[in-house]
């Protein structure tokens, strides 16, 4: 583990909406002024600041030369992360645990509702092959996943739509989660318009406006803060290949890679018992199966089953996104975080009405990439 | 270059394609309304931080010095500026030589802490000094636009 | 606090580009010219990578050995797309594949193509399939215009 360890000591979240009426910098200084006191502390106390963001997505270059000011990171050590926003804490949690500085602001945003997010998203595959044929973007390279994933285990599509039916339940219990209609069941899911099969409208993320902002901080100054420090019990990152067709497109390799070693770090040696709720970035509706399996949250080998039998739900034995997860709202870049700032509060019983009972080891779970070709896990508790 | 040339020179084949992404950023429009109707009177009106008293003209919404809201602290500076810096332009940004070249610069206008960006015209690129005073040249007809600051030119 | 107004100001970013594919591709897009199809095999794990690859990236090994494959194979993933790739629906659903060629031994890696003469209903992962190719092929990538079923 980190010599230093590093914790979750402070956190504000903007609306996760379809479009938040607010400047790009308005909605960053809002969500920026609401974590500082939620965490106890003052500009002045901040070493570091990570912002999580995206050119593509900003429509500027170097786009965080243009978010310092809202981010309170005026003549501060300011740096940035293109990824997601787990890639930003894990970032943020190195630069705390080196001794460099003790607290860190983590702000990860993006608006959704202000660029084409699949014609940016299609930038993100090779020019000179994949990109040439015009067909490819995020939702048709995981679409070849999905198709994987139901062969190799024979599923049918409907599954697909029965995780965005318990995520869409739980959003409805997330005051945050406002970025689509969630008052769908599994049948009328099952039967959205269809995308690029087996994804349809409904089981694929929605395009979102929204800003996630988390402190950490390292002992010993963690351990003075107004809030109970979340430890980063541990943490993992892992790539796998870019190119579809050299990867096995059914596992997730690089998720199972990196919740090893963030488990190895935690001291978990049995996920399925000792985490307690899990927050997972699943960006497309089989993405949510796959991530339980590679990342040894079920009973037996089939996600599909587990889901059925309620076990993933609010009230199951190890609820998957309590949240809604990124099926409900996705602010591109992001989700990770978001999925952070939920499992710390799941640990501290500030998660309201989709609060899991007695938490004490939460998971996060974050990625990018085609068909979540990079992915970053932590393990998170008192 | 000749295909056997290029070979040689080790190119390879070129494929083409495009970044076309369209953008809708949202802006302030209270602001540049309140800014612009300052434009149309030949005024320049900028917002001022409560805390520390900078003065931005174009306004801005938020002192990032101090990381504080500026709500609706508006005041109005001089149609004078001082230049801070410039660059004499051969070309355009696409490569289009000029028929003359073109003087841009950052100005500061006398009572603002925030600079502005703008052609200067009225003198020789051998003339100009960081420093000198200039003074804003207004469309004759303003219309209430970012275009109704013309260009600014050697004060007298 | 006053109201605060806002309003959207729309641009267009446009960059053309023009991308150097790199001697390998050069290589793997002249043969489509030849109506050929070529990868390069790595020498410790055998795979053949389709297009061409100048290095295996599991074994770190540089890629040397060209391979050329033949223009049939098996359908090993596919996507019915019903959107173009900015998301307008498309007038017809089209089939887009995987498709693993023959002739380079048992790990080969899937290029992309179309599928036509089959009903999107009736795609079979496992499907054997044959390339149509252009009358008058170019260099393209369009030169491989798209992958039919092997007629029986």
């Amino acid at each position: 583990m980190f010599e230093r360890k590093v914790a979750i000591v402070g956190y504000a979240m903007s609306d996760q909406a379809d479009r938040i009426e607010d400047t790009r910098e308005g909605m960053i200084f809002d969500t920026v002024r609401a974590a500082l006191p939620q965490a106890g502390i003052t500009r002045d106390q901040i070493g570091t600041v990570v912002m999580c963001s995206n050119d593509f997505y900003d429509g500027h270059t170097i786009s965080n030369a243009f978010t310092v000011e809202p981010a309170a990171a005026y003549a501060k050590d300011e740096t940035k992360v293109e990824q997601d926003g787990m890639h930003a804490l894990l970032y943020a949690a190195m630069r705390l645990a080196s001794g460099n500085y003790d607290v860190a602001l983590v702000v990860a945003h993006s608006k959704g509702s202000e660029f084409e997010a699949q014609v940016a998203l299609s930038a993100q595959l090779d020019p000179t092959y994949d990109r040439q044929f015009g067909w490819f973007n995020d939702i048709s390279m995981a679409a070849f996943q999905a198709r994987a994933f139901l062969d190799k285990k024979k599923l049918p599509e409907e599954v697909l739509a029965q995780v965005a039916a318990k995520n869409f339940a739980h959003a409805r219990k997330n005051p945050k989660a406002k970025a689509r209609d969630y008052s769908a069941a599994a049948e009328a899911i099952a039967r959205s318009k269809p995308l690029f099969t087996p994804l349809r409208e409904q089981t694929v993320y929605p395009v979102t406006d929204g800003c996630c902002v988390a402190v950490l901080a390292a002992e010993p100054k963690a351990r003075k803060m107004k809030n109970k420090p979340i430890w980063i019990k541990g943490i993992g990152h892992w790539q796998e290949a870019y190119a579809l067709s050299e990867r096995d497109l059914t596992k997730m390799e690089s998720a199972k890679k990196a919740a090893k070693r963030a488990y190895k770090m935690a001291g978990v040696t049995q996920p399925a018992a000792e985490i307690k709720v899990a927050e997972l970035s699943e960006h497309f509706a089989h993405q949510e199966l796959q991530l339980a399996e590679a990342l040894g949250l079920c009973e037996g080998t089939s996600a599909a089953k587990n889901l059925e039998a309620g076990r993933f739900g609010l009230k199951g034995k190890l609820p998957i996104n309590p949240s809604g997860g990124a099926l409900s709202a996705c602010a591109l870049g992001t989700v990770g975080l978001v999925r952070a700032v939920e499992a710390a509060q799941q640990v501290l019983g500030e998660a309201g009405e989709h609060q899991v009972k007695g938490v004490k080891l939460a998971l996060a779970h974050g990625q990018c990439g085609p068909a979540a070709q990079n992915n970053v896990v932590a393990v998170f508790g008192k | 270059m000749a295909e056997e040339e290029k070979k040689a020179a080790g190119e390879t084949k070129s494929v083409k394609g495009a970044w076309d992404v369209k953008y809708r950023w949202t802006f302030r429009k209270d602001l540049m309304d309140r800014y612009v109707a300052g434009l149309k009177e030949k005024k320049l009106v900028g917002t001022k931080c409560h805390k520390c008293g900078r003065v931005y003209v174009p306004p801005k919404d938020i002192c990032g010095k101090c990381f504080e809201e500026i709500d609706e602290n508006w005041v109005e500076v001089k149609d004078r500026a001082e230049l801070v810096t410039y660059t004499v332009g051969y070309t355009s940004i696409t490569g289009q030589p000029y028929p003359e070249p073109q003087i841009t610069g950052t100005v500061r206008f006398e009572g603002s802490d925030s600079w502005a960006l703008g052609p200067i015209r009225g003198l020789k690129p051998e003339d100009i000094k960081v420093g000198m005073k200039l003074k804003v040249v207004w469309r004759e007809e303003t219309k209430g636009q970012l275009s109704d600051i013309e260009h600014y030119a050697p004060a007298e | 606090m006053s109201e605060k107004k806002f309003f959207r100001v729309p641009s267009l970013v446009t960059m053309p580009c023009a991308w150097s594919v790199g001697p390998f591709l050069d290589r793997f897009y002249a043969e489509l010219g030849q109506k050929k199809i070529v990868g390069t095999r790595c020498p410790k794990c055998r795979t053949v990578f389709v297009p061409p690859r100048s290095v295996c990236g599991a074994c770190w090994k540089p890629l040397t050995k060209w391979v050329e494959l033949k223009d049939q194979g098996e359908l090993v993933n596919y996507t019915v797309a019903h959107v173009d790739m900015r998301g307008a629906a498309l007038q017809t659903p089209r089939i887009l594949g995987m498709v693993k060629l023959k002739g380079g031994g048992a790990k080969v890696t899937a290029i992309y193509g179309e599928i036509k003469g089959v009903a999107p209903d009736r795609v079979k992962v496992g499907m054997k399939l044959a390339a149509v190719w252009a009358d008058e092929p170019k260099g393209e990538l369009t030169d491989l215009s798209y992958f039919q079923p092997v007629s029986k």
